[in-house]
């Protein structure tokens, strides 16, 4: 049964140029040419700085009347400063940008088998990954198109799907500072390589084209009887009796998790626990759990793999892996 | 200045020397107007090679060499080169041996001071700016820069 939530968080931003595909072609991650056809779905795509680091993402929906226009679904909180960035680089291409939060809605439309028995041609599925729904801008009060039978769900309860994913978006994922491969953008369709240059883009492609992205962003879940008081956004998180942290817990909405982990490390956990032993740790010795805090008491916490993840990820550098854990 | 006031004589003579042989390579035009402070300047291979381009063209003076900047690129901004037909009202000119580099009024802004060069290598033969006291860092193949905040 499919759910139906507005975004609470959500903010609209217009963005009309005369030439908006070039415009926006050099400061976005992703490839904005597949806009241009008629009836495009929409595109999950990002800003970052010159230094390659995240700025804000968002969906660029095309408008069915107007080319030269397209709406920017984006965090409700990034909407002035994402203004005062396209006007910045306007310069003197015929750009005009304004916050049209108050004209439209965004609806998600989720569940366990959303695909099965949600109308595909209604809404079109969100652009990251289609198991995580739909996503589609409506007029703000205008609820024609919701399905009689899909009952209406607290936006938390999207967070949580979101979560259960090990999907961040918006302001969740750390302005200024965050590395978009370790949030896999790459794997949510978010960034094209074959492009040409945008700003942040030689940063990305190194890290890309080096082949290996050591550190992800991964759900986590509680182990049965821990103290969910002890999750905080911040926290280390180690192996059991390793002195260097595997990563930190990134964002906690109870009972669910997301950290920054380092792969090596956090799949073999995340094998253990599922009684996976082919993925020994090293030596053959079964994988260390993980656990927050460096004392060793910390509640432990246990990593997973989500299903939409490439197969590559994590095993980039798997022949000399034994390697990396004794230099690590 | 701190120098200056040390060591009066000498070094006042040839802070001064220096400072007219800078103005002697301004066009007399510029003297006095805003532009005539920073100039874009041309290097002898943009003369050279801007010439080249326009031996082709029948009148002398019809195509001018612009700079854009604009946004995009790795590092934020972008330089674009292309030849106009001419300038417009908020153009500046800055001309050299009877060629002209025109930059328009906000890309100006981005390139006060700075050098067009011609780069003829391996992997590129381009127009390129050079040296430009605005660039805070530039990217690897030098065609954009992240401004000076």
């Amino acid at each position: 049964m499919g759910k139906v939530a507005r975004m609470i968080g959500d903010g609209l931003v217009c963005v009309q140029c005369i030439d908006i595909i070039h415009f926006l072609q050099g400061i976005t991650t992703n490839d904005c040419a597949t806009l241009e056809r008629r009836g495009a779905r929409p595109q999950y795509s990002a800003l970052l700085n010159s230094q390659g680091r995240f700025l804000y993402d968002m969906h660029l929906h095309r408008t069915r009347e107007e080319k030269r226009v397209l709406l920017a679904d984006v965090d409700k909180q990034s909407v002035p400063d994402l203004i005062k960035l396209l006007r910045r680089y306007k310069l003197r291409a015929n750009v005009d940008v304004a916050d049209v939060s108050d004209e439209h809605a965004v609806w998600v439309r989720f569940g366990a088998d959303a695909e099965g028995v949600l109308q595909p041609d209604c809404w079109p599925p969100d652009a990251r990954y289609s198991t995580l729904g739909q996503r589609k801008l409506l007029p703000r009060g205008d609820d024609s198109c919701l399905l009689q039978d899909d009952p209406v769900a607290d936006p938390a309860a999207y967070q949580q799907w979101r979560f259960e994913h090990g999907i961040a978006e918006g302001a969740e994922i750390p302005a200024g500072s965050a590395v978009p491969l370790e949030y896999n953008l790459d794997g949510l369709r978010g960034i094209s390589f074959t492009k040409g240059c945008y700003v942040g883009q030689e940063l990305i492609a190194r890290a890309h084209f080096r082949g290996v992205v050591r550190k992800r962003l991964m759900p986590l879940a509680l182990a049965p009887g821990a103290d969910a008081a002890a999750l905080s956004p911040g926290a280390d998180v180690h192996a059991r009796g390793a002195v260097r942290p595997v990563g930190r817990m990134a964002l906690v909405a109870p009972p669910r998790a997301l950290a920054v982990l380092r792969l090596q490390p956090a799949l073999a956990a995340a094998a253990a626990a599922l009684g996976l032993q082919k993925e020994a740790y090293s030596g053959g010795e079964p994988a260390p759990e993980l656990h927050i805090g460096g004392t060793g008491d910390g509640p432990i916490v246990v990593p997973r793999r989500p299903e939409w993840w490439p197969a590559t990820w994590g095993h980039e550098d798997t022949g000399d892996a034994a390697a990396q854990a004794a230099a690590g | 200045m701190f120098l200056q006031r040390c060591r009066p004589c000498l070094l006042r003579a040839l802070a001064l020397a220096a400072r007219n042989s800078l103005l002697a390579g301004v066009p007399a035009s510029e003297v006095g107007s805003a532009s005539a402070e920073e100039p874009v300047r041309l290097t002898d291979s943009a003369v050279e090679r801007l010439r080249e381009l326009l031996a082709d063209v029948a009148k002398p003076g019809e195509k001018m060499l612009r700079l854009t900047v604009e946004a995009g690129g790795c590092s934020g901004f972008s330089y674009s080169f292309n030849l106009d037909a001419g300038a417009r009202d908020d153009d500046l000119t800055f001309e050299r041996d009877g060629v002209a580099l025109v930059v328009d009024a906000v890309s100006y802004e981005f390139v006060r001071g700075a050098s067009v060069d011609f780069v003829d290598s391996l992997i590129k033969s381009t127009f390129e700016v050079v040296e430009n006291p605005n660039s805070a860092s530039s990217c690897g193949c030098g065609s954009s820069f992240t401004p000076k905040s």
